[in-house]
């Protein structure tokens, strides 16, 4: 069988992701039985030239020069997995989204003239994604499960349902009805297996919107556990603020 | 016009996006580099304003993917000294522990994956791996195991998650934690392989002298906590760095340039560390950096190694950081506030009388510093004490988490519920006013402002605080 050509891309992100990737101790060697890395900077020194059966590619677009390359991407790639909630939703610094550019260029650097910097999105902004992988970062075993259907020529199995699921899958006690604690458990894509729920801590949302979420009956149920309007609009502008379905409670 | 430029697109094997551009003589001499980092700015410290106070640490760790850890232990540490809690000594070891943790999966992808193949003449780990097969596996098992005891303690290793304001979310079983410091002990023969391998290798012969910067603490290796220090002489509490190192912008790079005022450029990282902390390592740390050629202070980039954090662990882990049957979470939350009582009858706590801090006595000249030639002092602890000023002074009654706070804003809280009974630990909390005060920097108060001081999170904030003070 001919092994898969993989590349992994960085685009603005804090490679953390790619992290996952080398967490996957164990399968690697099996792994690399079954694919080639035929591009990934951080950990090889390869130059790009042949055209991809999967490219992962971590991070957001926020520069000219990354609307360039996504699309060099997707044009030269089979599958295209938007890799993390930074390509999928923009994550974190998507926060700054809703400051002007100004603002923030002017709050880090004394010369912003030298900065060339636009909006942060997604990559899906730009180019069809076949693959969206949430999290932050993705849990490796949904790594592996991407490259899994890609060898299979299957669709992945990636969970679209919330996080609550999982965590009854592992019997926790339910933070956001017992406890009123602000859980955002049951608008946040599933995938991590529950891990800040089942280790005393709710759920923050760094794995983005589950498929359809109810943002705005979450935001009334934060409410009703002490918090106010604005910690709910901070909760949803956090990992995917700029998303359709949290812009409006974000917002 | 003779100059011709070297330039390399693209750097591989590192984190973060940058090329380097070199300008050289016809004559082979090197005129300029430049280190063109065009990683896109994120614009952290715009979108941070305004945030809240127990959110700040989860932004701060997606600053970097594979130093999560530094960025959120910091950020943690900022937070808790603006709003002065301090921390149990349980909740300190286990952080220190998951630095360690994050230091050795860190140095091991650096040595292993990022520096080993330029060795080998290979383009990468795997290629070298061919015909070393023994490289990766042991590779893998080293970084698996930092990255195992950060996901122990944090919940996951990229972004961890347990560690909050005030401790941790959760604890450690002593199974877990037994299990985990034996494979730590048998890894480290895993780790002295590492140092031997560096001994056959052809490292290139490189010094270049600079200011090599760290924390540095005079009874213990320093971790997250430590004063400020230099081979140039700094020595400083941590939070005073800004009279010490500027940042400025430069037109190549979107990474600003961090230099020591009136002086040059610096280092930080695992070989500073070791130059200014070497007498603190452990015994065994400090014959393996011998053996291994390292003549501190050593100013050979080549020679960053991180080998001998390793054995810092098993010292550490074998000693006193995670003893048996210490449940090292199980304190969590129980944050204390510093006494910020005010005085009865609703007054304001008066200032405290240092307000002209900030000057250069604590500071000793580079000739107080350890002589660093010396490191075969024998184990640590058994020299004599470090004569250096801890920096602290002799100020007792001004709390250390006020020191360098200026000026001091004092935020008056209305608050909806009567916190005292709940809380015995030192809040100030007037019955009459039924009022909170904080104190804070001014800088603080406009990065917190906004998440702290509006009524819902208030009244987390409230509830947080009795929680924390019950047993």
């Amino acid at each position: 069988m001919e092994k898969l050509k993989c590349g992994v891309f960085k685009f603005t992100g804090c490679a953390g992701c790619q992290m996952e990737i080398l967490r996957a101790e164990d399968a690697l060697p099996q792994l690399l039985e079954l694919i080639e890395i035929t591009y990934w900077p951080m950990v090889t020194t390869k130059d790009w030239e042949e055209d991809l059966d999967v490219a992962f590619v971590e991070g957001s677009v926020s520069t000219p020069r990354e609307i360039r390359e996504v699309k060099e991407i997707r044009e030269r790639s089979r599958i295209l997995v938007a890799f993390g909630d930074c390509a999928v939703t923009g994550c974190i610094p998507s926060i700054r989204n809703f400051i002007t550019q100004r603002e923030a260029e002017k709050a880090v650097y004394p010369n912003p003239i030298w900065i060339e910097s636009i909006g942060l999105r997604g990559i899906s902004e730009y180019v069809d994604v076949d693959v969206s992988l949430p999290g932050c970062p993705p849990h490796r075993n949904t790594i592996l499960e991407v490259v899994k259907g890609a060898v299979l020529k299957r669709r992945p199995y990636l969970r679209h349902h919330s996080v609550c699921v999982e965590c009854k899958l592992k019997d926790n006690g339910c933070l956001l009805t017992e406890e009123k604690r602000p859980c955002m458990g049951p608008v946040t894509n599933a995938g991590c297996g529950a891990i800040c729920p089942s280790l005393n801590r709710v759920c923050e949302g760094c794995y983005g919107p589950m498929s359809a979420p109810n943002a705005e009956s979450m935001a009334q149920i934060l409410l009703e556990t002490g918090l106010t309007e604005e910690d709910v609009k901070r909760k949803f502008r956090k990992y995917a603020g700029w998303t359709p379905e949290y812009r409006k409670e974000a917002t | 016009m003779s100059e011709r430029k070297i330039n390399v697109d693209y750097i591989s094997r590192v984190e973060g996006q940058g090329g380097i551009d070199l300008y050289v003589t016809r004559d082979g001499e090197l005129r300029d580099a430049k280190v063109r980092i065009f990683e896109p700015p994120r614009f952290f410290e715009a979108f941070m304003v305004g945030r809240k106070y127990d959110e700040l640490m989860e932004l701060a760790a997606r600053i970097c993917g594979i130093c999560p850890v530094s960025h959120e232990i910091s950020a943690l540490r900022a937070v808790e000294d603006a709003l002065g809690v301090e921390v149990s000594e349980a909740t300190k070891r286990v952080r220190k522990l998951m630095a360690m943790s994050a230091l050795i999966s860190s140095h091991v992808l650096s040595v292993y994956f990022l520096t080993l193949p330029d060795y080998f003449g290979g383009r990468d780990l795997i290629e070298v791996a061919g015909e070393n097969p023994g490289l990766l596996k042991r590779g893998l098992e080293l970084k698996r195991l930092g990255n195992d005891l950060t996901e122990l303690i944090g919940g996951r290793s990229v972004h961890p998650v347990t560690a909050v304001v005030g401790g941790f979310t959760n604890s450690i079983s002593k199974g877990d934690a037994d299990a985990m410091r034996k494979r730590l002990i048998e890894a480290k023969s895993d780790s002295l392989e590492t140092v031997d391998l560096f001994k056959e290798l052809d490292i290139p012969e490189f010094a270049r002298k600079c200011e090599h910067v760290a924390i540095s603490r005079p009874d213990s290796y320093a971790i997250n906590e430590g004063q400020l220090a230099s081979t140039e002489g700094i020595y400083a509490p941590q939070r005073e760095y800004r009279r010490f190192i500027k940042e400025d912008q430069v037109p190549h790079s979107t990474g600003k340039h961090s230099t020591v005022k009136e002086r040059e450029s610096f280092l930080v990282g695992p070989l500073a560390r070791v130059n200014i902390n070497f007498k603190q390592l452990s015994p065994d740390a400090r014959e393996a950096a011998k053996s291994a050629g390292l003549r501190v202070p050593d100013y050979s980039p080549f020679r960053s190694r991180g080998g001998p954090l390793h054995q810092r662990v098993h010292r550490d882990l074998g000693g006193h950081a995670l003893p048996r049957g210490a449940r090292p979470g199980k304190d969590q939350g129980r944050g204390r506030l510093r006494d910020h009582r005010g005085p009865q009858g609703g007054q304001l706590p008066p200032l405290h009388p240092e307000q002209g801090r900030n000057n250069d006595e604590g500071r000793p000249s580079s000739t107080d510093l350890p002589e660093l030639q010396e490191h075969g002092d024998g184990p640590q602890g058994a020299g004599p004490a470090d004569p250096r000023p801890t920096g602290r002074g002799d100020r007792p009654e001004v709390p250390d988490a006020h020191k360098g706070l200026r000026p001091l804003h004092i935020v008056l809280c209305p608050c909806n519920q009567d916190p005292r009974g709940k809380i015995d630990s030192g809040v100030s909390a007037p019955r009459s006013s039924q009022s909170f005060y904080y104190f804070f920097s001014k800088r603080t108060a406009q990065t917190l402002s906004s998440g702290i001081f509006d009524d819902g999170s208030k009244a987390a904030f409230v509830r947080r605080l009795a929680a924390a003070s019950e047993k």
